[in-house]
């Protein structure tokens, strides 16, 4: 039996965080919606998974060992514009994060414990919005 | 050496006859002096005050006075003589002393005054009965008004005393009263007693 | 041994009018009868000129009543008479006799008056003698002077001291709170990661359960009797596990256990709102919210104590120290938790009042008795007993207030409660929050 063909668009989405546990529940929680998950547990690694993907959104920590969230977001940002980035963050640094969201490399923060719902509207959010910006600028 | 506590009781009476006489002759000097009735009390003669080496100054006094000058006594007879002041009627008695006005240093100078006077009455008194001469050094404060109550508590009095004479001096008229504890150093107290003996042979 | 007779009347008047202190000899109508060197040199008149008057006219600057009443005294009594110079410094109006060093005018005296009698025993007059007291004079009043600056030093010490001493509590107490702050900040930050992904792995474990609890049923509807026939060992296994049980308590094991991650999420998030570690500088801040975060962190504490009434009016945000003002409800509400006993009330008001806002936090504990109502503020002034209790919290809460340009204040009656009022202005003046931010921010 063939499957119906999926009219759904489906989106390739990265987690980068250095605690797996973390990972793994996002992993969970996002099981049924239409991405494709890479995961990346440092900077190094998520850069070079992003270099061999084209990559739709980042969902990254904001503090990691090595390579902190803005610096990779920043440099994903110069490799891609496109990209929506997304910083998970505990560490309520709000002045580093305001920078952040006005130089333009991310789009939005969320806040460790994160709320599931919430989380997942933000992403939904996220990519209707790119989308939106693609269709535009495909029109132009 | 004798002591007072040594004394019999006809020694006692006899001593406080002297002091009786003593008394009686120096109050009459200051009513001549002062043109007004004086009143010395009845010496109350203390038995032997020895607490530690120091000289304990009697309760009832302690707690009363606001100054206490001293002034000593020189001679065969030595000793000195503190004169407890509490809150009075100096006025009046300044200007019987010729003082005008008033100011702390005049009324220091007034009690420094009542003390001589005091002092040279009683103990010239208690000399001639035991025929002897005594000279005096100037006298001065020894507890001041600003001082603590208890500054008494803190002084070093020496010398083991063998007699205590506590007389209360009052001017009626004027309201005016102080107390006078003159000791006698056990030395010298032997001169008190042989005019005791005198006295007790005469009779 | 000498003849005294050998020691004539000529030796003994040259004696005394050489001696260094001046001898005088007047009569009872205060006539002078001898004078020495000493007299006239320092009164700038010869013997001849002194003797045969009377002492008034001789030196005019001696008080006459006092004077006569004092010779009146030595004749009367025969006895000495004194005068010292700290009581009448100068008798005699003399010059000081150190005229280049020294640095006070006149002599200062010591005098005697003694009475002396003639030949035959009757008494001639009165002789004084005096005495130059200058130096030790001049010695003496230095010392006192002395004495006055250190005892004027030490006073200022002891203030100093006192004030050192209260500003070194506060520091401690602020760096002790600061330090709590961070430690919160940190134990915060590492519950939350393990938090997160619990909290939504459980979410992701319900969904599971959906669908596996749906599969089992659609193997049930699927299998018919004769299938359960030929498999007795099926509904023995559903009896022993308690199939059915586990199907219900599985909800409300899940439910529970979402409803206790959220317990910790709130408290974790209280404990940041509280210590406001983010944000140690001046802010705009509901105080609400600030007293909501203070309730609930030291809820345990006070949950058995007291029933808490919140009778909230209408505030707006104020500019302050979150941190501190929290730290002054903490102190306030602990305080109150403390007073009450049995069916204690504590109730928090606030409201809008003056250009600022005002917070109320009354107890019906034992009151404050009235002798001590204004010394609570006191550094290290208690009444618990030792080890329990600094008593640092109200004098740092009043002076935190105070930084705040605010006022503490109580109203207490001792057995029926206290009520403790702080009012806060809604804005600092400009300079001051800036100078403080500057001080103290990070």
């Amino acid at each position: 039996m063939n499957a119906p063909t999926s009219c759904v668009k489906r989106y390739t989405v990265m987690l980068v965080d250095d605690e797996e546990s973390i990972l793994n529940s996002l992993r969970r929680l996002l099981r049924g919606k239409p991405y494709d998950l890479l995961l990346a547990t440092n900077g190094a690694q998520a850069l070079s998974l992003f270099e061999q993907h084209s990559i739709d959104l980042i969902v990254c920590d904001a503090r990691m060992p090595l390579m902190d969230g803005p610096t990779l977001l920043r440099e994903v940002y110069r490799r891609n514009p496109e990209c929506v980035n997304i910083l998970l963050t505990g560490y309520a640094d709000m002045s580093m994060i305001t920078q952040a969201i006005s130089d333009g490399y991310v789009y939005r923060y969320i806040s460790k414990p994160w709320n599931d719902d919430e989380l997942q509207r933000t992403l939904d959010q996220a990519l209707e919005m790119q989308n939106a910006l693609r269709n535009r600028d495909s029109l132009a | 050496m004798e002591t007072l506590a040594e004394l019999t009781e006809d020694q006692r009476d006899a001593l406080q006859e002297l002091m009786n006489i003593a008394m009686g002759q120096a109050a009459e000097r200051l009513a001549l002096l002062t043109n007004t009735m004086v009143t010395l009390s009845v010496p109350f003669i203390h038995p032997l005050i020895r607490e530690q080496n120091n000289l304990a100054i009697p309760e009832h006094l302690r707690r009363s006075f606001m100054i206490v000058t001293r002034q000593s006594f020189l001679g065969e007879l030595r000793g000195e003589v503190f004169v407890c002041f509490g809150c009075m009627g100096a006025d009046e008695l300044a200007e019987l002393l010729g003082y005008k006005g008033g100011g702390l240093d005049q009324q220091d100078e007034l009690m420094l005054d009542v003390t001589n006077i005091l002092t040279g009455a009683c103990i010239s008194g208690l000399a001639k009965q035991v025929a002897t001469q005594v000279s005096y050094d100037a006298p001065s404060i020894l507890v001041h008004r600003d001082q603590e109550a208890n500054a008494l508590d803190e002084l070093n009095l020496n010398e083991h005393l063998a007699m205590v004479l506590e007389i209360r001096f009052e001017v009626e008229a004027h309201q005016f009263s102080c107390d006078l504890l003159i000791c006698i150093t056990e030395r010298t107290a032997g001169v008190v007693v042989r005019a005791i003996d005198r006295l007790l042979d005469e009779l | 041994m000498t003849d005294s007779k050998a020691i004539s009347r000529e030796t003994l008047e040259s004696m005394l009018t050489a001696i260094n202190m001046g001898v005088l000899l007047v009569d009872k109508d205060c006539k002078v009868l001898f004078s020495n060197h000493f007299m006239s040199i320092n009164s700038g008149r010869s013997a001849e000129e002194l003797v045969g008057r009377t002492l008034f006219e001789a030196f005019p600057e001696l008080p006459e009543v006092w004077t006569r009443q004092k010779i009146n005294s030595v004749l009367t009594l025969q006895n000495f008479a004194f005068t010292s110079w700290q009581q009448r410094p100068h008798l005699f109006n003399f010059e000081s006799t150190r005229p280049i060093s020294g640095l006070v005018r006149h002599m200062y005296q010591n005098c005697t008056f003694f009475p002396v009698q003639d030949a035959d025993g009757s008494s001639l007059g009165v002789g004084l003698a005096i005495s130059d007291t200058t130096d030790t004079a001049a010695r003496q009043l230095e010392l006192t002077h002395l004495n006055k600056l250190l005892e004027e030093e030490k006073g200022a010490q002891a203030l100093l001291i006192a004030r050192l001493e209260d500003a070194q509590a506060q520091l401690l107490q602020s760096e002790k709170m600061a330090a709590i702050g961070q430690l919160a900040a940190g134990v915060a930050h590492e519950i939350n990661n393990p938090i997160g992904f619990v909290c939504s792995n459980v979410n992701s474990l319900r969904r599971y359960l959906v669908d596996i609890f749906a599969l089992l049923e659609a193997y049930e509807q699927a299998s018919d009797e004769s299938h359960a026939d030929a498999h007795p060992e099926l509904a023995a296994m559903r009896d022993k596990v308690d199939y059915d049980f586990m199907r219900q308590d599985i909800d409300e094991l899940l439910v529970e256990s979402v409803d206790g991650l959220d317990r910790v999420t709130r408290i974790v998030k209280d404990l940041r709102e509280f210590s406001h570690v983010d944000s140690y500088e001046w802010q705009l801040a509901d105080l609400h919210k600030g007293l909501d975060s203070t309730l609930n962190v030291i809820w345990n504490e006070i949950k058995f104590k007291a029933q808490v009434i919140k009778c909230y009016g209408d505030i707006e945000p104020i500019e302050c120290m979150g941190s501190q003002i929290n730290q002054v409800f903490l102190n306030l509400l602990i305080n109150a938790s403390h007073a009450v006993g049995a069916d204690g009330q504590i109730t928090i008001r606030s409201g809008r009042e003056d250009g600022g806002v005002f917070v109320e936090i009354a107890d019906n504990g034992h009151g404050i008795p009235l002798e001590i109502q204004n010394r609570i503020f006191e550094p290290f002034f208690t009444t618990k007993p030792v080890g329990m209790g600094s008593g640092l919290g109200l004098s740092l809460s009043y002076s935190i207030i105070v930084k705040h340009h605010g006022r503490l204040t109580v109203e207490s009656e001792p057995g029926r409660g206290s009520c403790f009022r702080a009012w806060l202005p809604l804005r600092q003046p400009q300079v001051q929050a800036l100078a403080t931010s500057a001080a103290e921010g990070r």
